[in-house]
């Protein structure tokens, strides 16, 4: 057993935290303490079939309105909110309410960037599932929406501030001070795999041979595609593996990759960037379904790499690795008396960790439409890299790929009439 | 080289070696042949291979790809994954910088493609090619489908994409035969492109009726952004009360003025102004921030005083937009500008300026911002304890500490984590004189940064605050103690603890001392701390509970326990508080013994808690875990405790986790948990196969529940479908009777030697004699201490087993593999009999390791799990998840020159002692046939020397030698030392056999010589040598593969690829060497010649003068296989006696 954990356990006289990642965050937010009534905010929730669900005791606020393109979704969960809930089918008339404050969207990822910047323009403000949009272009979109409209965006991810951050048995908060302090040197390497139980690239790839089937009578297909191009009906295309269709998502990167990589993004202080490079191994990938990867290596212009371990080849990882250290979970290290020399360092600042409060003071969230849309990036370029079959520089300034068109078509993506965003 | 890489590798070789070759081998093959090929190679496993056929594809022409294009098949009308997999995976790579030839080829045969496919489907698929890889040369083939009910949106964005002026000019003449969708779909792509000659086709269209055909017009318009489209944009979003609705009016509008500000910013300003002023209500906020924002944009510092109007309104919203964007507008000016404003505002809209300021961060607010520390209004004051920091740094930690003595909770909370935002060594001294002057609130406050920063050189200091009247300082003094002391406190802790006047006063101190303790050498902290305890009673003697309990020695751990057995309620109670949250693994038992006892059941709760939070943090492996859990299963009272135990359960990736989870599988209160376990286990090891797992995880797709349970149930239908079929793990004993066994009949030598009727009719006596010392009990097999062997009806040959097993006192047991003696289960007490190594070891072993590399046993009376893998004559061991026998080769007990027997029976060991089994499981493995030798070389005299299984002829480095797939392959990462040889000698004799390499490889075959000393001077050895690689480039001739080193040189060249299998044959006759490799004679010579006058190598070769030998295996670190040896002696003598043998007709086959 480990000392350092033993002595936690002690002090603090809690139970240690499994290391099984469940889906289900904790309750993160309410840090404001007590609402009067007349504070409570509110909100309605776009997409209620898996994830959505799990956004009704999101933020403390009051359920006014859920949409869902399933009818049977909607039946289900006014089951468990009750009656003072108002169903919608078409998200258009929910942004045209005036009593909702926050529109949280948890639809498959082809509508977030419509969503989000179209809540922002109808005034509201947005809490959205990762991964932030689908391409890189609607996140510059979803970006300048909820900027140019004075708008509070907060992501649906939340290990960059809260929980233990993936494998490494501790919250972000000390590794950020430890990354800070430079005493593992620069620039870093972050290597992270499948640490937590939860299989990253084995769930979610799509099929490749599909028979065309009726559409289910509960279900409004053609709104549910929206900006996505048609293709015949066929169940494992939509709920619950959608994921699998890079129509979509973007397989298990789409699902689990912002979740593992914001966290590396905050530590390495890259929330304005991207990197100038992306290298992969993967196998080749079908045109319309998403399959596995084996590596993806992440490097920014300053050295710094992030590089995901989809096969969890290396069996020391998750690590941090600098020209001067290294550190492993649970916060051991190759440099002796680590956390006694750290003490003297400043603690990282703090961060705003409550929406409810964000969108009181009008104060940005943690994570919010800026660096959420670079961390969604870091998903965009591995998935464009792993598409396409090959390496990719980019420029992160630009936010185009370097002498590769092929790439930079996928940058924008044009949406189905008669969306757009 | 992991074997998949390498199996990959290898098949890329081929591949590329049979199919697309090289240039000098004309391909001869038709297109469909080509066409063929490369589907059957879809998907490609990585990015070279991806490359090496995607140029192949190249090489097919327009009309192959065009052919290709024709195998698609209508979606659900047969399977063309390979081919959209080909076609998909060519115009991506097309795409690449420098393939800019093949991309017109690819767009050629695609745009051919799509003229010729019929089915919508299929064309839609071809036109997202297109999308991908066209230019302007498909704009007409695009063109085509703009009019047409399915296709018109495909195609429109396609061009959309291909965005050239023929792509904007098809459209737009498209745009009067567009219809409906059509049209709709037309514009949109118009306004993706900013297509600017559009504008007056599509400016009538923002009028229509249809509402997304209004909506992409007023898009496209906006997109296109001429000053002409002003009034219609401005009167459609007027129209739309300057809010979202469906046709997003307002939303293009903004666009519209985004877009002309890079063209006309007057008329963009005039816009935006205009925009501020009508969009007053509260639901045109977002309106109005937007015009403000692209104001700030395109007047810059002219639009300061809009900003400062907005920060005057009364909708905070509004003026948070106004300061966020503030901070676009940099200089001195404009910060001076702000702290006038500030100046004039009071209460949250003077705190959100001081906030803005901070942010800003320049320097020149902060003699503003630092006055604002004094403000009347809290608000403002929490505001500018944050930018006071932001604009001045360590500049202002005086200000801070002065508003710190006189704060409210608020700002002490807030000033603190400013603090610990502060370098530590810079204002930990500061601090520390500020502290005696502090209020209450303050100075806890600063007591926590002095802790957080471990200043211990301030701990005289914190002792004092620990001496304080106020309970909430002496509290965070106590409490930074733990952050601050060392060993040498010790006694002035062990004397704060009697003094300690709350719970979480004595927790604190208790914290601290378990650090100062953890300051020793673990050997050292227990006898630093019991003298004190004993000499404690009562409250301050409980008080060291909490102390042991954070160090949890084995010292420490009997002297709570000794209280708890003999004291009062009160005592018992500390005592097993204690015990629950003890932090080493060695209070487990304790607390079961504990938890177990009847007259205990007011302590069983937290027993049970305790013992299990352990066993979650132990650390120890999933087997020993799994034991411990289920033993506290006998404590669990509930369905929740239950619970607990089978979520933990999950964590074990073990079969036998999977199968006991498996069994609460219909208890309606713990299905659920039961489910989560087995298919998290399932899902962690995949290697878990069989009939049981695949009943378990279709019964767990049934029970799981929850929206979240769809991401498992998904991965478990994925790995069923993928699961390898055969029968996995059996049981070996049902838990009832004893079906599946029978009794001992003799040994297997003496059973394979007796009359059929003979055996059966001992068989029958045999099994009488086994029922009166077996028995199953409570599900339990159990030998009760009379008796024999227990034997499996059925024979094993390759294995693995699974088995619990638990003993008395002085008791002795094991497991026969294959009808041989055994692996090992004795008390290990016992150390007269040498039992002090553990179970587990090979324990009739004489020449190979017979003993456990650790010992692994529980206590007596508990249950103990192996793991047996038996892979030929290997066997490895696992106890209670330590590996404690590693792949060592088992001795045949009943004849020692023979290896041990290819199938036999397994059998449970009756030696005199009572012992228990449970869950006894078998899986059998599938093993290579063993190597027959050809009946060509039977006759002409050769004998197998290794058959692919039994290693059993030779003798030496056993432990990076390895059987593996039937070769030996040598593994230097194993640890072994030296090398392999064969236990007979040879001195004459033909050697055949064949080797793969990996690259770099090297290695040798020693012959005539010693198993001492190097066998290249001491014997000879004939060369194995990747000649190929890099780093062997320079070395001499008589150092490549083949040659007799140091010796006679051999032909180079007539390896194969490495990687692939070579044939090699050395004859040794006399003085006489030849070495054929591939067919080819590489060397030819003789050695005494060779080294008349001196060596190649001018080293001494003593061992050329050798007549006989071993024949060894000379490893240098890298890997490499051997496989199919065979030898055929040569001597005189045994030439005569095979003379007689073959007769004359086979005369000639013999060298």
């Amino acid at each position: 057993m480990k000392k350092v954990n033993s002595r936690r356990r002690f002090l603090k006289n809690t139970a240690l935290a499994t290391a099984v990642f469940t889906i289900i965050p904790r309750h993160v937010l309410g840090g404001s303490g007590f609402l009067a009534p007349s504070d409570m905010l509110t909100k309605a929730i776009i997409g209620v079939g898996g994830m959505g669900r799990n956004h009704i005791p999101y933020g403390d606020s009051k359920l006014l309105a859920i949409c869902d393109v399933d009818r049977n979704h909607l039946a289900e969960v006014l089951q468990m909110t009750g009656s003072d809930v108002k169903a919608y089918a078409d998200y258009r008339e929910v942004l045209q309410r005036p009593d909702i404050d926050i529109i949280h969207i948890a639809t498959p990822p082809h509508w977030h960037g419509i969503m989000s910047a179209e809540a922002a323009r109808a005034g509201k403000d947005v809490w959205c599932e990762k991964p932030m949009t689908r391409t890189i272009g609607e996140g510059m979109e979803v970006v300048k929406a909820v900027q140019q409209h004075g708008r509070m965006f907060r992501l649906n991810t939340w290990f960059r501030f809260d929980d233990v951050f993936y494998g490494f048995g501790t919250t972000v908060k000390p590794i950020k001070k430890l990354v800070d302090s430079k005493l593992l040197g620069w620039p870093l390497k972050v290597t992270i795999n499948r640490s937590t139980g939860f299989d990253w690239k084995f769930y979610w790839t799509g099929k490749t041979e599909q028979v065309p089937m009726p559409v289910p009578p509960e279900l409004d297909y053609n709104m549910w595609l929206g900006p996505a191009p048609v293709k015949p009906y066929n169940p494992h295309r939509v709920h619950g593996t959608f994921r699998g269709y890079w129509d979509y998502d973007g397989g298990g990167l789409g699902d689990m990759g912002q979740h593992y990589l914001d966290p590396v993004q905050y530590l390495l202080d890259k929330d304005h960037t991207s990197p100038v490079s992306i290298d992969i191994d993967a196998p080749q990938q079908h045109p319309d379904a998403a399959g596995t990867w084996r590596r993806i290596e992440l490097t920014y212009a300053d050295g710094c790499k992030i590089i995901l371990d989809g096969e969890n080849s290396d069996s020391e990882a998750p690590f941090i690795e600098g020209p001067l250290g290294k550190l492993y979970p649970g916060f051991r290290s190759d440099i002796p008396n680590l956390e006694k020399r750290l003490a003297s360092f400043p603690d990282p600042q703090p961060q705003l960790t409550s929406f409810p409060d964000s969108v009181k003071t009008r104060h940005k969230f943690a994570l919010n439409e800026q660096n959420g849309f670079r961390s969604c990036t870091l998903v965009n370029l591995s998935i464009i890299a792993i598409r396409l079959g090959r390496s990719l520089k980019f420029d992160p300034d630009k936010l185009a790929f370097i002498d590769d068109e092929g790439a930079n078509r996928l940058i924008h993506q044009p949406m189905r009439a008669p969306w757009t965003i | 080289m992991n074997k998949n890489k390498f199996i990959a590798s290898i098949a890329f070789l081929l591949m590329s070696f049979f199919v697309f070759g090289q240039p000098a081998i004309p391909d001869k093959r038709t297109i469909e042949t080509k066409i063929a090929d490369l589907l059957a190679q879809m998907p490609a496993t990585n990015q070279a291979y991806l490359n090496t056929l995607m140029t192949a594809m190249a090489d097919f022409g327009e009309d192959g790809l065009v052919q290709m294009a024709g195998m698609l098949t209508p979606s659900g009308k047969g399977n063309d994954t390979g081919v959209r997999f080909a076609m998909g995976g060519f115009s991506k790579f097309v795409t690449a910088a420098g393939r800019e030839n093949n991309r017109l080829l690819c767009q050629r045969a695609w745009c051919r493609a799509l003229e010729a496919a019929e089915d919508p489907e299929i064309k839609a698929f071809l036109i997202a090619l297109i999308q991908q890889v066209g230019n302007e040369d498909a704009v007409p083939f695009l063109a085509t489908y703009l009019v047409s009910d399915q296709l018109s949106d495909p195609a429109a964005k396609a061009l959309a994409t291909i965005n050239t002026p023929e792509a904007g000019n098809a459209l737009l003449q498209s745009l009067d035969k567009a219809q409906g969708t059509e049209r709709i779909s037309v514009v949109e792509a118009l306004g993706d492109m900013g297509f600017s000659s559009a504008l007056a086709s599509i400016t009538p269209l923002c009028s229509s009726p249809d509402i997304n055909l209004k909506k992409v017009a007023l898009y496209a318009l906006a997109k296109i952004g001429s000053p002409q489209s002003a009034k219609i944009m401005y009167n459609a979003a007027k129209e739309s009360g300057f809010t979202f609705e469906p046709a997003t009016a307002t939303a293009s509008y903004v666009l519209w003025i985004n877009r002309v500000a890079t063209v006309d910013k007057s008329l963009a300003g005039k816009h935006s102004t205009g925009l501020i002023k009508t969009c007053s209500a509260e639901n045109q906020t977002q309106t109005r921030s937007a015009a403000l924002s692209i104001l700030v944009l395109t007047a810059g510092e002219k639009a300061t005083p809009y900003l400062y109007s907005a920060f005057k309104s009364d909708n905070r919203t509004y003026w948070m937009a106004a300061l966020n964007l503030s901070k676009q507008l940099q200089g001195g000016k404009q910060t001076q500008g702000w702290i006038k404003q500030g100046g004039k505002m009071t209460g949250q809209a003077k705190a959100d300026v001081i906030t803005m300021l901070g942010d800003r961060g320049d320097s020149a607010a902060f003699p503003f911002v630092r006055q604002t520390l004094s403000d009347k209004e809290e608000v403002v004051r929490l505001a500018a304890i944050e930018s006071v920091v932001k604009l001045g740094q360590a500049e202002a930690l005086p200000d801070l500490l002065i508003a710190l003595k006189k704060g409210s909770m608020a700002e002490v909370s807030a000033i603190k984590t400013q603090l610990l935002s502060f370098n530590g060594e810079s204002m930990i001294p500061a601090i520390a004189a500020a502290i005696p002057e502090m209020p209450v609130g303050a100075r806890i406050a600063l007591i926590e940064v002095l802790a957080s920063k471990r200043s211990g050189q301030y701990l005289d200091l914190v002792y004092r605050e620990a001496a304080s009247a106020d309970a909430g300082v002496r509290l965070a003094a106590l409490k930074a103690l733990s952050s601050l002391v060392s060993e040498k406190d010790l006694d002035e802790l062990y004397s704060l603890l009697p003094h300690a006047k709350s719970q979480d006063e004595i927790v604190a101190v208790q914290s601290a001392l378990i650090v100062a303790l953890q300051c020793l050498p673990e050997e050292k902290q227990a006898p630093a701390v019991i003298p004190v305890f004993k000499s404690n009673k009562g409250a301050e003697r409980k008080a060291f509970y909490g102390v042991f309990a954070g160090i949890g020695s084995t010292e420490t751990l009997k002297a709570v326990v000794d209280d708890f057995n003999t004291s009062d309620a009160d005592t018992k109670q500390a005592a097993i508080e204690s015990l629950a949250q003890w932090t080493k693994p060695n209070a487990i038992r304790e607390l079961y013994q504990i938890g177990i006892k009847p007259e205990n059941a007011a302590y069983r709760e937290p027993a049970f808690n305790g013992g299990i939070d352990l066993i979650t943090q132990s650390g120890y492996t999933d087997d020993q875990k799994l034991l411990l859990l289920r033993k506290f299963m006998d404590l669990a009272v509930n369905s929740k405790e239950k619970g607990r135990i089978l979520r933990e359960t999950g964590t074990c990736t073990t079969y036998t986790a999977l199968k006991f989870a498996a069994g609460f599988l219909d208890d309606p209160e713990l299905k659920q948990v039961a489910a989560g376990a087995t298919g998290a286990i399932a899902l962690s090891d995949k290697s878990l196969y069989g009939a049981d797992i695949r009943e378990i995880l279709e019964k767990t797709l049934n029970i799981l529940q929850g929206p979240e349970s769809e991401y498992q149930k998904e991965a478990i239908r994925k790995h069923l479908a993928s699961m390898p079929e055969g029968a996995g793990f059996v049981p070996l004993f049902n838990g009832k009777d004893m079906a599946g066994w029978k009794g001992l009949v003799e040994n297997p030598i003496v059973r394979s030697a007796m009359k059929p009727e003979a055996l059966a009719k001992a068989q029958v006596k045999a099994d009488e004699v086994m029922r009166s010392g077996w028995k199953v009990e409570n599900g339990i097999l159990v030998f009760t201490g009379n008796g024999e062997n227990l034997c499996t009806t059925k024979t094993y040959g390759d294995f693995e087993m699974i088995v619990d097993f638990k003993i008395t006192e002085k008791g002795d047991a094991g497991i026969y593999l294959r009808g041989s003696p055994q692996v090992q289960i004795w008390d290990t007490s016992r150390r007269d009999a040498g039992a002090q190594v553990g179970s587990g070891g090979l324990y009739n072993n004489q020449v190979y390791e017979r003993n456990p590399l650790l010992v692994a046993d529980n206590p007596i009376g508990e249950w103990n799990t192996f793991r047996i893998i038996m892979l030929g004559e290997r066997v490895t061991v696992w106890l209670n998840g330590i590996l404690v026998v590693d792949n060592i080769i088992m001795e045949n007990y009943w004849d020692r020159k023979i290896p041990i027997f290819p199938d036999e029976q397994i059998e449970l060991q009756a030696h005199g002692t009572w012992v228990g089994y449970r869950d006894i499981y078998i899986r059998e493995i599938p093993r290579p046939e063993p190597y027959r030798i050809s009946e060509q070389e039977r006759t002409e005299g050769y004998e197998v020397l290794f058959d692919g299984i039994s290693m059993h002829q030779f003798t030496g480095n056993t432990k990076d030698y390895v059987v593996e797939d039937g070769c030996i392959a040598i593994y230097p990462k194993y640890g072994g030392k030296g090398n392999l040889y064969t236990k007979a000698e040879y001195g004459d004799f033909s050697f055949r056999f064949e080797f793969q390499l990996t690259p770099g490889a090297n290695n040798g075959i020693g012959i005539r010589t010693p198993v001492e000393g190097d066998a290249a001077y001491v014997g000879m050895e004939i060369q194995v040598l990747d000649n190929t690689a890099d780093m062997y480039r320079n070395l001499k001739e008589y150092q490549y593969h083949g040659s007799v080193y140091g010796v006679i040189p051999a032909k180079r060249e007539f390896l194969k690829r490495v990687g692939e299998w070579n044939e090699e044959e050395i004859i040794a006759q006399g003085n006489h060497i030849r070495v054929i490799l591939n067919g080819t004679t590489i060397v030819d010579g003789d050695i005494a010649e060779a080294s008349r006058n001196g060596t190649a190598d001018h080293n001494q070769h003593p061992g050329l003068k050798n007549t006989t030998g071993h024949i060894g295996f000379l490893g240098h670190g890298s890997e490499v296989k051997f496989r199919n040896l065979r030898i055929k002696d040569l001597t005189a003598k045994n030439r005569i006696a095979l003379i007689v043998k073959a007769g004359k007709e086979d005369l000639r086959s013999l060298p």
